[in-house]
């Protein structure tokens, strides 16, 4: 049995770190500006601009819908740095399997905003 | 008020999930649902969230150590995310009644998948998985330093495509119940793949963030995801998580072990009478 190169992994680990702590601080916020009695003015998910409205008015909704965003989001950038690091060992069936993970991510969010709109 | 009872908790679901190696999930949606009346539906969407959240704060350590295996987890990921993808659309067809007999179902499964593992004679090696002959998908061989002893262990992955199917299952379960969907995917690459155990939890820990993400999504736009409920419930995760795992070790296994399948089957039972 032969060991195949590993990819390498520093960009990849940065993500999750950076995404889990930008992540829990910003949903830290919400809960203080929930305990602290800031109004929550809840919105859509899926509406950029009442989140933005939100966070720019300190609203607790504001800053806890930009967590979970952020949370969301990190597995994927994660997958996008993975995907990078496979290329640079020239592993094209890791890279390919990486690129169709993120295109049925693509197009989870396609069929989740389709679905959004739709209702 | 609610959102101290909701972060105390998820402190308490996520360290008694993390004590147990079963995540949170299994826990924080009856406790949601039935402790503090939110929808099942709500309460699966904040526990998405939540493993997401210790998916990815558990990750980069598992990647730095060289335990958790990368090619195996975005070739398992194909399936997990369409299985993700398929249960969160589901989910929202079905009733809410019918989402919480479907969970009460899971958590009597995965007691007596647990009851097993107590009972049963042990056949699993820690270190290794079993030893049984068979070919191994050349690209996947791989190897890694086993903590407690230092020693180089080299593995190989078998049965791929009931390993894809299987994964398949567990995606679709994450989606539907607002579970890790860990319980399937562990004994899936450990016992069906022959994976060792440390990198199969470890595999199947930084897989978790991506298999929920899709269905977070589909709950984001259905509306069935309170940001104001998951910001708690991601911080007493995390918190109760890290705390749970240093208590792990002062704690004898088997003890947790038969904890946790009293609480599964008190929740299960309590499920069960409120739709009787």
């Amino acid at each position: 049995m032969t060991t195949r190169i590993r990819a390498p992994k520093r960009w990849t680990r940065l993500v999750y770190h950076v995404g889990s702590l930008l992540g829990g601080a910003a949903l830290a916020v919400a809960v203080l500006l929930e305990v602290l009695g800031r109004p929550s003015n809840p919105g859509s998910l899926v509406d950029p601009a009442a989140i933005v409205a939100g966070i720019a008015g300190a609203t607790s909704w504001g800053w806890a819908a930009l967590g979970v965003w952020l949370v969301i989001i990190t597995p994927a950038v994660g997958l996008m740095t993975t995907l990078a690091e496979f290329r640079a060992i020239a592993d094209r069936r890791a890279t390919l399997t990486t690129l169709t993970v993120l295109l049925l991510l693509a197009g989870s969010l396609v069929v989740a905003l389709l679905r959004g709109h739709g209702s | 008020m609610t959102i101290l009872l909701a972060l105390l908790a998820s402190a308490l679901a996520g360290g008694f999930g993390s004590m147990v190696g079963i995540g949170g999930g299994l826990i924080i949606v009856p406790v949601l649902s039935q402790m503090l009346g939110y929808d099942i539906k709500v309460a699966i969407g904040a526990s998405l969230i939540g493993v997401i959240a210790g998916s990815i704060s558990a990750a980069p350590r598992f990647l730095a150590s060289g335990l958790a295996d990368r090619r195996l987890a975005v070739t398992l990921l194909v399936a997990t995310v369409t299985g993700g993808l398929t249960g969160g659309v589901t989910a929202s067809y079905f009733d809410s009644r019918v989402l919480a007999a479907l969970f009460a179902v899971m958590l009597l499964l995965v007691a007596a998948q647990m009851s097993w593992q107590l009972w049963r004679p042990r056949r699993v090696d820690q270190v290794g998985a079993i030893e049984v002959g068979g070919p191994t998908i050349d690209h996947f061989d791989s190897d890694y330093i086993e903590p407690r002893t230092g020693q180089v262990v080299t593995y190989g992955v078998q049965r791929l495509r009931a390993g894809a199917t299987l994964s398949f299952v567990a995606g679709s379960v994450s989606g539907l119940l607002g579970v890790g969907g860990g319980s399937i995917n562990v004994p899936t690459m450990n016992v069906v793949m022959r994976v060792p155990l440390r990198v199969a939890t470890t595999t199947s820990t930084v897989m978790l963030g991506a298999t929920a993400m899709t269905s977070a999504m589909v709950n984001a736009s259905a509306g069935t995801l309170d940001p104001l409920l998951a910001a708690p419930v991601v911080l007493g995760v995390l918190l109760g998580s890290r705390v749970g795992a240093r208590l792990s070790l002062r704690v004898p296994q088997a003890v947790l072990q038969v904890a946790f399948i009293l609480v599964a089957l008190f929740f299960a039972a309590q499920t069960i009478g409120r739709l009787l």
